[in-house]
């Protein structure tokens, strides 16, 4: 078959070129071709002048404060770099880094997080950091959270250098808890008291018709998102040696039929139709409608801009003969193929992914930084709000996340959520929505592995 | 005025493609007129079109090289449950708009051609959907269609409950149909009203000498000659409808349970989210077939309602 | 023609109803570019703010670079707008006035291009404008607004209404196409260049989509990527947002009214055949 391929970048830009580039270029102004800079580097890092860039989503003022100073420092410890950092909205993350590596021009350095780590690692986009890592005695692997470091390991293959982690907990507002009788959360993941009948306990007690209506107005729960409960129930959405879906196990069925019930039959958990136009989980939480809700340490970063709101943190609860599960996000930055030099990248992925930088992480932006001693110093744990910051750093132990392999994403929001969602809304049982979503998860395994 | 009687007589306003015999020595002056456009054609269209045709019959995860597969992605294009759900949701939209803005644009289209106290004001007004950025829109029509909100407020004393809009498979897709509407409905009133503009005041003025009622007068005058505008709106609406995507990312984000996810957004989803660009490229093709039918259905039955003077 | 009384207070009844329908969105972002976060997002929606927070314009201009996402939007939507109300002219007098072998398979073939979704020809452009070294340049992004096939069908049809008599006597006063181009057709299709303009102004204006494929640098953001930066994964700073949207919305309701009085006098043209 390989006569009949054709390189994608060739025929792009034989194609590109017959249609009068040069014309183009004619018109343009006088701009450095981008393509020599891509001129063979060689092995050995020159003192030629280099431009490098780090490609980022979110385009917030204060993440792009962040990033230029990472560029500037970059520049600073190498003269002949010109370093600079490239933002685009979230939503179009996927398009922008395709679009370059389709044209042959990846960045280079990318952002990655679990949501594109698995995807750009299973199209084999990015470099093994590994190597990198082991021939460079500045750095170590070892000030980073090690749990992170394992999880992002597969088959002796690590591609994302960590910047952050986003461990997922209950944000509770403590005056509805007061309003309620009910005492502050604990802090501990291990403790099983807290667990799914006393979190569901407390989500009753919360949930109140206040004018008397007979409409809720405030609901003791929302969980925007339900992975965290499949995993804290004992499933997950692929089978142990990921060939299938892994839905139909009496673990994931009984968390998924749990979490259903909490809005169709205990109603102390809004159905979408019962918050219509209401905003999100956390316009809800801030308006004291919802009690409590399930979200990365974001949530932090929000909810400390609200004056006048009294609350704090607590682990998820664990489920009946479950161990404590610590579902989180972290996210880093990786080197895609095709750099102009993978030296230069690692360079800059050092100091993107750094002490100083880890800092920031804890201070502006407000996410739990990668690095251990950086999380329990007095940059991330020493902040005052929310007052048990310890309960984002002790999940570490517990820590898991989703599944790593390259369908991931496809398998959760085309197979998975749709019918999730129809059952959520009740209206399908779990057992039909689980069913349906099953030959669909199947099937797009099957294509990958075949592969 | 000579310009006026001439317009009545000789000109075919909106008429399409009427070769009035064939004069070659017009050739090189054409290709003078014609060399930017056709520049613009080739460069912009052309090429980018004809490689989305060779990705058609190709796989590629624009990492890999592409690699030639035949007509396979169409077979499969034939059997994919996602794409006759997709085309029956693209086709639901498509009606329901063309419809709703038809009829409300050629209303805004009569009232603003009325030369009226503030019409200058009014025009802006209507103008103003067009150009309010979409987040906006979406927060404000969220509130909108929300349980406790305006619309639900107005049907309660007609004795209907609430509709809860944007999370009911079943209603989603009508609320999405109104807020584009109310968002595109000035695109249409323009055309239109352009189109109202090029009816000569004459014909009003002699069919009133002739007794005709006002009523009389929009069918037999207004209707008639405004419908090639109304075609010409009507051919590129559905062209434009057929490929709409952003409206419905932003609103419902094709949800609930995929009530609203229209063709052109499940291609964009298998191109860059799945990364198989042969496949969104043949589907492409499948959809740029189906708008084609569309538009030629319309051309043939044009003959029947379309009349040019 | 004539209004009598009281169809016109009737007639001013319906439009006026027509407009408040379709005004409040709007009325709500200037309201919310004027509320705090917390106003903003509250429910029941607050329409009018406890105190009008006028330092979100100013955040909006200092924090999110309005002011230069500005002054980029114009440069690029007027040269834009310009070059496709030449380009699509001309091209619409060749198909409407000129007689010449495969006329109509190229207009046909115009007609067709409007039909293929963008975003399976968008690699194979981005490819084009990077093999050209045209990245991160105006260029970039005023290029692909120069030339509309739906610009050229709807220019057509409004050179159509045009006589072919008054070519004719340009003709015998010893002009050619080119004087038939400018000194008749463009002076008599003002509303279609009128209308045209707007629709090319206004999606020129509001795209992102190309932008953030082509534009990397800050300084050559165009207002919708600046006012994407308000825009979090988690949190949207929503008043700062409106507050970058009414700025804006001021050019286009501009150009808007600008462009209007072209279909104004279109409607005193009309007046002028009796």
């Amino acid at each position: 078959m390989a006569d009949q391929s054709l390189s994608r970048r060739r025929f792009l830009q034989s194609s590109a070129l017959v249609a009068g580039g040069a014309l183009m270029a004619a018109c343009a102004p006088v701009a450095g071709d981008p393509g020599t800079a891509a001129a063979d580097e060689g092995d050995s890092m020159s003192e030629e002048p280099v431009e490098l860039v780090a490609q980022y989503w979110g385009t917030r003022p204060e993440f792009i404060e962040d990033r230029e100073i990472l560029a500037q420092r970059m520049t600073e410890k190498f003269p002949n770099v010109t370093a600079s950092q490239n933002s685009v909205p979230g939503g179009q993350y996927g398009e922008k880094v395709l679009t370059a590596i389709a044209a042959g021009t990846p960045p280079d350095t990318m952002q990655l997080n679990h949501r594109w780590e698995p995807f750009f690692r299973g199209q084999e986009a990015l470099l093994n950091v590994i190597p990198f890592a082991d021939a460079d005695a500045e750095f170590t692997f070892d000030v980073f959270y090690p749990r992170i470091i394992e999880l992002g390991t597969t088959e002796g293959q690590l591609v994302t250098v960590p910047r952050g982690w986003n461990p997922f907990v209950i944000y509770y507002n403590r005056a509805l808890f007061r309003e309620a009788g009910l005492d502050d959360l604990t802090t501990s993941w291990e403790n099983d008291t807290w667990n799914w009948d006393s979190f569901l306990e407390t989500a009753q007690a919360l949930t109140a018709d206040s004018d008397g209506d007979g409409r809720t107005d405030v609901y003791g729960m929302f969980f925007p998102y339900w992975y965290p409960f499949l995993r804290l129930g004992g499933g997950d959405v692929l089978s142990d040696d990921q060939q299938s879906s892994g839905l139909g196990s009496p673990e994931a069925l009984a968390a998924l039929q749990w979490l259903a019930d909490l809005r169709l039959t205990h109603g102390v958990s809004p159905t979408p139709a019962e918050i219509e136009g209401l905003g999100s989980a956390q316009d809800l939480f801030t308006a004291g409608r919802v009690a409590m809700f399930t979200a990365g340490a974001w949530g932090i970063g929000a909810l400390t801009r609200v004056e006048g709101l009294d609350w704090d943190v607590g682990p998820l609860p664990r489920a009946a003969g479950q161990p404590p599960v610590g579902y989180t996000q972290y996210y880093g930055h990786g080197i895609p193929k095709g750099t102009q030099s993978a030296e230069w990248s690692w360079e800059y992925l050092k100091i993107i992914s750094d002490e100083e930088s880890n800092i920031t992480v804890a201070q502006t932006i407000g996410d739990v930084p990668a690095m251990r001693h950086i999380a329990e110093s007095e940059h991330f744990a020493g902040l005052p709000k929310p007052p048990t910051r310890q309960v984002f750093i002790d999940s570490a132990p517990h820590m898991q996340v989703w599944p790593t392999i390259a369908p991931i994403t496809e398998i959760m929001s085309r197979a998975i959520t749709p019918e999730l969602n129809l059952a959520f809304l009740g209206e399908k049982s779990v057992e039909d929505a689980v069913a349906a979503a099953g030959p669909q998860v199947d099937e797009i395994l099957a294509t990958f592995w075949g592969n | 005025m000579a310009t006026g009687q001439k317009a009545q007589t000789i000109s075919a306003p909106w008429s399409i493609l009427r070769p009035k015999g064939r004069r070659h020595k017009d050739l090189y002056v054409a290709l003078l007129f014609l060399a930017p456009s056709l520049l613009g054609l080739f460069l912009l269209q052309v090429l980018p079109i004809g490689t989305a045709l060779v990705l058609g019959v190709s796989e590629w995860n624009i990492i890999d090289p592409i690699k030639f597969v035949g007509l396979s992605n169409f077979v499969e294009v034939a059997t994919d449950a996602t794409f006759y759900h997709t085309l029956e949701n693209t086709l639901y939209l498509t009606v329901g708009l063309e419809v709703l803005n038809t009829l409300l644009g050629l209303c805004a289209a009569l009232l603003l051609k009325n030369a009226m106290r503030g019409i200058d004001l009014y025009r802006t007004i209507y103008f103003l959907p067009l150009i309010t950025t979409w987040a906006a829109v979406a927060i404000a029509w969220r509130y909108m269609y929300s349980l406790e909100g305006p619309i639900n407020a107005l049907l309660g004393p007609l004795g209907i409950d609430p509709i809860p809009w944007l999370s009911r498979p079943e209603w989603a897709m009508p609320a999405v149909i109104i807020t584009i509407t109310w968002k595109t409905l000035s695109w249409k009133t323009i055309i239109l009203l352009a189109g109202l503009q090029s009816i000569p005041n004459e014909f009003y003025e002699a069919s009133s000498i002739d007794g005709a009622s006002r009523w009389q007068q929009f069918w037999k005058i207004t209707l008639p000659l405004l419908s090639p505008a109304m075609f010409f709106a009507l051919i590129i609406g559905i062209i434009n409808t057929l490929q709409l995507f952003d409206p419905i990312f932003i609103m419902t984000d094709g949800g609930p349970a995929d009530s609203t996810r229209t063709l052109s957004y499940y291609i964009y989803t298998r191109g860059f989210q799945n990364l198989r660009m042969g496949y969104a490229a043949a589907l492409s093709w499948v959809l740029f077939a189906i708008i084609l039918l569309f538009t030629l259905i319309q051309w043939v039955l044009q003959k029947r309602w379309v009349f040019y003077q | 023609m004539k209004l009598r009384r009281r169809e016109t207070v009737s007639l001013q009844l319906v439009t006026a109803l027509g407009a408040a329908a379709l005004l409040f969105p709007f009325l709500w972002m200037i309201s919310a570019s004027l509320q705090t976060l917390q106003e903003v997002e509250a429910f029941p929606p607050i329409w009018i703010p406890e105190v009008p927070q006028w330092t979100n314009y100013v955040e909006a201009v200092v924090n999110y670079n309005i002011g230069r996402a500005l002054l980029n939007s114009a440069i690029v939507t007027t040269v834009s707008v310009v070059g496709q109300l030449t380009v699509c002219s001309l091209g619409a007098y060749a198909f409407s006035r000129l007689r010449f072998p495969g006329r109509d398979a190229i207009f046909l073939l115009f007609l067709a291009t409007m039909m293929i979704p963008h975003y399976v020809t968008i690699i194979p452009l981005y490819t084009m404008v990077w093999s050209a070294g045209l990245i991160d340049t105006y260029t970039a992004l005023i290029f692909p607004g120069l030339f509309s096939p739906f610009g050229t069908f709807l220019l057509r049809q409004f050179f159509n209404q045009i006589p072919i008599s008054l070519d004719e006597a340009t003709l015998i006063d010893g002009g050619n196409h080119w004087h038939i181009y400018l000194y008749v057709i463009m002076p008599l299709s003002r509303a279609g260049l009128g209308a045209l303009g707007i629709f090319s102004f206004l999606g020129i204006w509001n795209t992102l989509f190309w932008p953030v494929l082509v534009i990397n640098s800050k300084e050559l953001f165009t207002l919708p990527l600046a006012l994407a930066m308000a825009q979090g994964q988690f949190i949207t700073l929503i008043h700062i947002q409106m507050a970058g949207s009414v700025i804006a919305c001021v050019p286009v309701i501009l150009v808007f009214l600008m462009l209007q009085k072209q279909f104004i006098s279109s409607i005193a043209l009309s007046g002028m055949k009796q």
